[in-house]
């Protein structure tokens, strides 16, 4: 393989490589704006100008490919001195509004001022004025003074999106980034363009000002969105989260989240269900857990002794470790044949990340119910049987739910409905007995995608209320009626559902990596 | 941390009476009055003060209640920026930034609450405003609260505070208490 020196280090590197490349991947740091890995090299930035031995000028690293036999050098005098020059250029006209700038605190020219420059601005003249708060499209807000026209935001439209709404206009000083008239910049993946820009200049209009950056803590995560299972970062303070940001997996999202998926943020904080919900007659008052999990247990013991049918239904943001756990409960206890599945209806999809089953365990529910043994039904026939009150006792259970006008009206007919949710919905008040769910953000165990990749959910935070996952209140549920399953937490499932389930023995929940595995249901 | 648990022990008789308590509390008293007469002018000398007929003046950077200095049109000069949030080591600053309607100002603050009783008057929030929004120049001291709730002084409150007569000049509305505002 040949190879390039870069400081002192010889790499290896694979024909076509860029310096930046090589280097970025050798731990060695060159100050970049322009360049991503994703998009194509634009070299406008020249901040990642390099020391070429045998080349009369500094070449930008990002645009030169390596040779063999190269010698590189990031850090000489010269190139330190260019680097300073260049950011120097670059902050000519910047505003310095970082007190009001949402970048702040996550800013490339915060940070290479500090590790680059740290000299004062020698710029003399008023600096120039331009536009600010400039609304491109629905959800991203432009700052003309903050922009450092390094195009990425152009490219990824033109590139990845493959629709070209945004464009420079003006030359020189006067440059900026503009849509075009009549075009404001709303395709669905327009959030991508905020990530992407290494400054200020692009700011989410949904995250604006909502919260400082350095206060947010980050952890991974999956997209609830769809049944893609984008890899996310859930960015939360104290238990609210503010944003979901991609999180890096070439096997799935790449660097990618659309705008759709960005915006299920909303559903681990609004309208949650803090405390269980009891309904009698028309009242729904709030009840502490010691009395509603007794009050729920005698309701399905009186069903299950008196060998009545209870039916179930389970959404499809449950995890695999919650399904195992209701079909136990279905199989062993209530004597049920099938489960029906509901979830978010149908959407569209796209050539680039989005699926139009918006449900982000569809896979994973059927794979485990079914190898229980169990039928997995639509939601109409459960629908059908609860009006026509021939189950004793149903469950409902699912995390997140969007508002279903007709399963709430059944549930209110019927009268004997245990439901665990994470929000108060027309469901949670139609329900005989509700119970607090975790929310995706909260949630530990594993989906499965559309596209068969198993992926670890981790919690971003414990649950500040009395939500509890699905698998907990169904194991407390089954206690109250005297089976101890043992089952406490996903860890515990996982180990029994790898002894049960043959598809799931291969991909042990400690082994699935942060980046996921592939799944088949056969267990091939 | 281990717990400690120490047996609660009863007074003696004694100790109970208080009085030989009393007697010795006053000797000190006595002591001190005694040596204020004798040796006046000494270094043994105690300076006291007739509070309250007499009140000490306190020097130029007293750090008391803090106040928001407004714009010219009366609007907080903060931008809701988090710096003195994220100074203070007793998190008692609460902000709850919003976008503002007027196109020159960007951010400014929808809730800015200073909890009282939290403060521990150290001055980071001023040292670290970049604005010189938030100043602890009224020299008021923290007053007594009956409620917690009331230990948290909100924005309305906190801008109508003015600074000491021998505070500086800030560009604005009126900032300064007694003396003559800027402008007329």
């Amino acid at each position: 393989m040949p190879t390039v020196t870069i400081d002192g280090q010889r790499l290896e590197f694979a024909p076509g490589q860029s310096i930046i490349e090589v280097a970025t991947k050798a731990g060695i740091e060159i100050p970049y704006y322009c360049w991503h890995a994703k998009l194509s090299v634009a070299a406008n930035c020249r901040m990642c100008l390099v020391e070429v031995e045998k080349a009369p000028k500094l070449v930008p690293s990002c645009q030169t490919p390596c040779a063999d036999g190269m010698v590189v050098r990031t850090t000489s005098e010269k190139v330190k001195e260019t680097q300073r020059s260049v950011h120097e250029f670059l902050l000519l006209n910047h505003p310095v509004d970082c007190p009001i700038c949402d970048q702040a605190g996550e800013c490339k020219l915060q940070n290479y001022y500090m590790t680059v420059q740290l000299t004062k601005s020698p710029m003399r003249e008023p600096r120039l004025k331009k536009h600010k708060r400039e609304e491109l499209g629905p959800y991203v807000i432009y700052d003309a003074e903050r922009c450092i026209m390094c195009t990425r935001c152009v490219r990824f439209m033109e590139e990845v999106a493959k629709e070209r709404q945004l464009g420079v206009f003006q030359r020189g000083n006067h440059a900026e980034i503009g849509t075009f008239p009549g075009q404001p910049l709303d395709h669905p993946y327009s959030l991508n363009v905020v990530d992407l820009c290494p400054v200020g200049a692009l700011t989410s209009s949904v995250f604006r000002f909502k919260q400082r950056v350095w206060y947010l803590t980050r952890s991974p995560s999956i997209c609830s969105g769809c049944a893609k299972g984008c890899n996310i970062h859930i960015d939360q303070r104290s238990s609210i989260v503010y944003r979901l940001l991609p999180r890096d997996n070439d096997a799935v999202n790449q660097c990618w989240l659309c705008d759709e998926g960005r915006l299920t943020y909303t559903r681990a904080n609004d309208a949650r269900l803090t405390e269980p919900l009891m309904r009698e007659a028309e009242a729904v008052e709030p009840l502490p857990v010691k009395k509603a999990l007794p009050a729920a247990a005698a309701l399905l013991q009186s069903a299950v002794q008196a060998k009545q049918p209870v039916a179930l239904a389970l959404s499809l943001s449950a995890t695999c470790e919650e399904a195992f756990v209701v079909g136990k409960l279905a199989r062993e206890l209530c004597g049920a044949t099938s489960v029906a599945l509901f979830g978010y209806a149908e959407g569209v999809a796209d050539a680039l990340l989005k699926k139009a089953d918006k449900n982000p365990n569809r896979a994973g529910v059927t794979a485990v119910l079914g190898g229980l043994g169990l039928t997995v039904t639509e939601l109409a026939p459960f629908l059908k049987a609860l009006n026509q009150k021939q189950p004793a006792v149903a469950l409902v259970l699912g995390h997140e739910l969007t508002e279903s006008e007709v399963l709430a009206k059944a549930m209110r007919a019927h009268g004997n409905v245990l439901h665990v949710a994470a929000t108060r919905t027309a469901l949670a008040e139609a329900a005989r007995v509700s119970f607090p769910s975790v929310s995706f953000a909260e949630a530990d165990g594993t989906w499965i995608s559309g596209d068969g990749r198993m992926q670890r959910l981790m919690p971003a935070f414990a649950p500040t209320s009395e939500a509890r996952p699905i698998h907990t209140w169904v194991a407390e549920l089954a206690q109250a009626l005297g089976v101890t399953w043992m089952l406490g937490t996903p860890a515990t499932i996982r180990a029994e559902m790898e002894r049960v389930l043959p598809a799931f023995a291969a991909a042990k929940i400690t082994h699935v990596a942060p980046q996921g595995q592939p799944f088949t249901p056969d267990g091939a | 941390m281990a717990l400690r648990v120490r047996e609660r022990t009863s007074m003696s008789l004694y100790e109970r009476s208080f009085l030989p308590e009393v007697v010795r509390g006053l000797g000190v008293t006595l002591r001190h009055f005694f040596t204020n007469l004798i040796f006046r002018g000494s270094w043994r000398y105690t300076e006291t003060v007739r509070y309250p007929f007499e009140k000490r003046t306190y020097p130029e950077r007293f750090r008391g209640q803090h106040r928001l200095l407004p714009r010219e049109d009366g609007s907080p000069r903060c931008v809701a920026c988090y710096l003195c949030a994220t100074a203070c080591p007793a998190y008692c600053i609460h902000i709850v930034a919003g976008e503002s309607p007027e196109r020159a100002v960007e951010k400014y603050p929808v809730a800015f609450e200073i909890d009282l009783l939290r403060c521990i008057y150290c001055g980071f929030c001023v040292e670290a405003c970049p604005e010189d929004a938030i100043r602890m120049d009224t020299g008021i001291h923290t007053p007594a609260f009956l409620s917690r709730e009331d230990g948290v002084v909100g924005r309305v409150d906190l801008l109508s505070l003015l600074g000491r007569p021998q505070t500086p000049e800030a560009f604005g509305a009126q900032n300064v208490r007694e003396g003559k505002p800027r402008g007329q």
